[in-house]
């Protein structure tokens, strides 16, 4: 599904976010990424929607070069790979339903269509009776269901999740991780950048921690903690 | 799938415009000011237009031949009238010809060839026009120079009064339609990027879910169209009204102007004044948005 070979990324300030890193992940993978701050978790999880490109290095996505492909090919990637923001980015004068049928509306659906898998998705994340709310009338917890629902709502077959709960209290952080481990024993690769490690440690998934840039630990079913 | 996305566009081009009603109302308002200011100074210009090639019209020079002069040199003067500077047509009009035409001036009341006791006392005469209003008067210079012109009658007041209405009306109409013009752009430039600006999130997250360029930027352009839209035919309405009463009010009260109503041409103006809005919106939107796309 993904592979890195010998990716460095170099910042205009000289800043080295990462730096040689190869791995796999396969289709159907659960895996935490983790690190302290500046360990260049946000910048791997950015590349896979080329929102940032490596200096060096090739990265495939189902065999495809994420790196050469034309700027006008970015929207069609986007649309296999659904994103999760620590800060939600919901559009703030839509309701949570026209929210998430932004991403079908996008994709050129019908309206029967995008109502009937909106209305799967808002079931699925536990949002029935808030459709029509406002992101401002939810909370912390409730805006980030919308943004899962929203990266959702397309079956993309990889989820990547960047802090989804960096701003969620444990209770309700549980609640959100129930959902990401639903949708990937459905079948969804899951990639997830995170700092939390009561999640980390009780989900027990592959864990690729990075330091500096660089990989120093991967685990299959690892646990949060550190290595230097 | 086209009729998908053209529903959205539509719904999310009046969507914009009406969550952003605020922006958009100042930016029709910017618009309509300066398109009605650009609809009254065109409207004004095609006026004075009209009454400079009225006046221009009038701007005939007749050149008199002396009585002593046989018809066959008068004809043979025009040689020596066409090489003048400033020349542009002339018409010889034999003395036979002008007691016809001063009869049909006079009209069936009054019989001429009778009154003037069978006698015809007007002299050959040719009728000049210059090439522009600034030739006539060396062409009058030359032509006096003519021993074989007795006489020449010719509007000089008319003349100057034309040269400085002209230069005065074209020069400052298209000074004020420019200087205008080109604040409607730069003020609907400033209230579309603020548009756009206040949807910089908008449009990330339209590039996360998988949003290619065009479906970001046609409800931005639907909204700039509108905007020009509405701008344009605010600024058509109150030029054609400030069109029919300024008019009536000339027409009534300044009658030596020589003002008629021209709505072929009134209607060419209003036309250009909503298309040149549509077409500044959409530019204003189409600008705004590039800026914001390299997410």
């Amino acid at each position: 599904m993904i592979q890195f070979f010998n990716v460095t990324k170099q910042y205009k300030n000289g800043n080295v976010a990462l730096h040689d890193v190869s791995l796999a992940i396969k289709n159907g993978e659960f895996v935490f990424l983790v690190g302290a701050s500046g360990a260049g978790k946000s910048t791997f999880t950015h590349m896979l929607i080329r929102e940032i490109l490596p200096t060096e290095g090739q990265i495939l996505l189902d065999g495809k070069s994420v790196v050469r492909m034309k700027n006008r090919e970015v929207p069609f990637l986007r649309r296999k790979v659904g994103f999760v923001f620590q800060d939600y980015q919901l559009l703030q004068k839509r309701t949570v339903s026209e929210n998430i049928a932004f991403a079908l509306e996008v994709v050129g659906l019908g309206q029967q269509e995008i109502t009937k898998k909106v209305n799967a998705v808002i079931e699925l994340v536990g949002l029935v009776g808030h459709e029509k709310s406002y992101p401002e009338q939810l909370s912390g917890g409730e805006q980030q269901r919308v943004a899962i629902a929203r990266a959702i709502v397309n079956n993309p077959p990889l989820l990547v999740a960047d802090e989804p709960t960096g701003n969620l209290d444990p209770e309700t952080s549980l609640e959100i991780m129930k959902i990401f481990n639903t949708i990937n024993k459905w079948g969804t690769t899951v990639v997830m950048a995170t700092h939390d490690r009561e999640m980390v440690n009780r989900l027990r998934k592959r864990v690729i921690q990075l330091s500096f840039g660089e990989i120093v630990r991967d685990e299959e079913k690892g646990g949060y903690y550190n290595v230097r | 799938m086209f009729a998908n996305y053209l529903k959205i566009f539509i719904r999310d081009g009046f969507r914009f415009l009406w969550r952003n009603k605020g922006i958009a109302f100042a930016s029709v308002i910017a618009l309509a000011v300066a398109l009605t200011i650009t609809g009254f100074t065109v409207v004004f210009v095609n006026s004075g237009n009209q009454v400079v090639e009225h006046l221009q019209s009038q701007l005939e020079i007749n050149a008199y031949v002396s009585q002593d002069v046989s018809r066959l040199d008068a004809l043979e003067l025009s040689k020596e009238i066409e090489k003048m500077p400033g020349f542009s047509d002339l018409e010889f009009v034999s003395r036979e010809k002008g007691i016809v035409l001063l009869q049909e001036r006079f009209g069936t009341e009054m019989d001429l060839e009778s009154t003037l006791g069978g006698v015809n006392p007007l002299p050959d005469h040719y009728i000049i026009r210059s090439t522009s209003p600034e030739m006539v008067e060396p062409l009058v210079t030359e032509l006096r120079r003519l021993p074989q012109i007795e006489n020449i009658v010719y509007g000089k007041e008319i003349v100057d009064n034309v040269l400085s209405f002209t230069f005065w009306a074209r020069n400052l109409g298209m000074f004020l339609i420019f200087g205008v013009m080109l604040a409607a752009i730069f003020l609907i430039m400033i209230t579309i990027r603020l548009t756009v600006y206040s949807r910089a999130q908008e449009i990330r997250v339209m590039k996360f879910v998988g949003a290619t360029n065009w479906y970001i930027i046609l409800p931005f352009f639907i909204e700039g169209l509108m905007i020009g839209l509405f701008g344009g035919l605010i600024a058509a309405g109150i030029t054609f009204a400030g069109y029919q009463n300024v008019m009536e009010y000339v027409l009534l009260n300044i009658a030596f102007i020589p003002l008629e109503y021209d709505y072929p041409r009134l209607y060419m103006t209003l036309g250009s004044i909503v298309g040149g809005g549509i077409f500044i919106g959409a530019l204003g939107s189409l600008m705004a948005t590039r800026k914001y796309l390299k997410v």
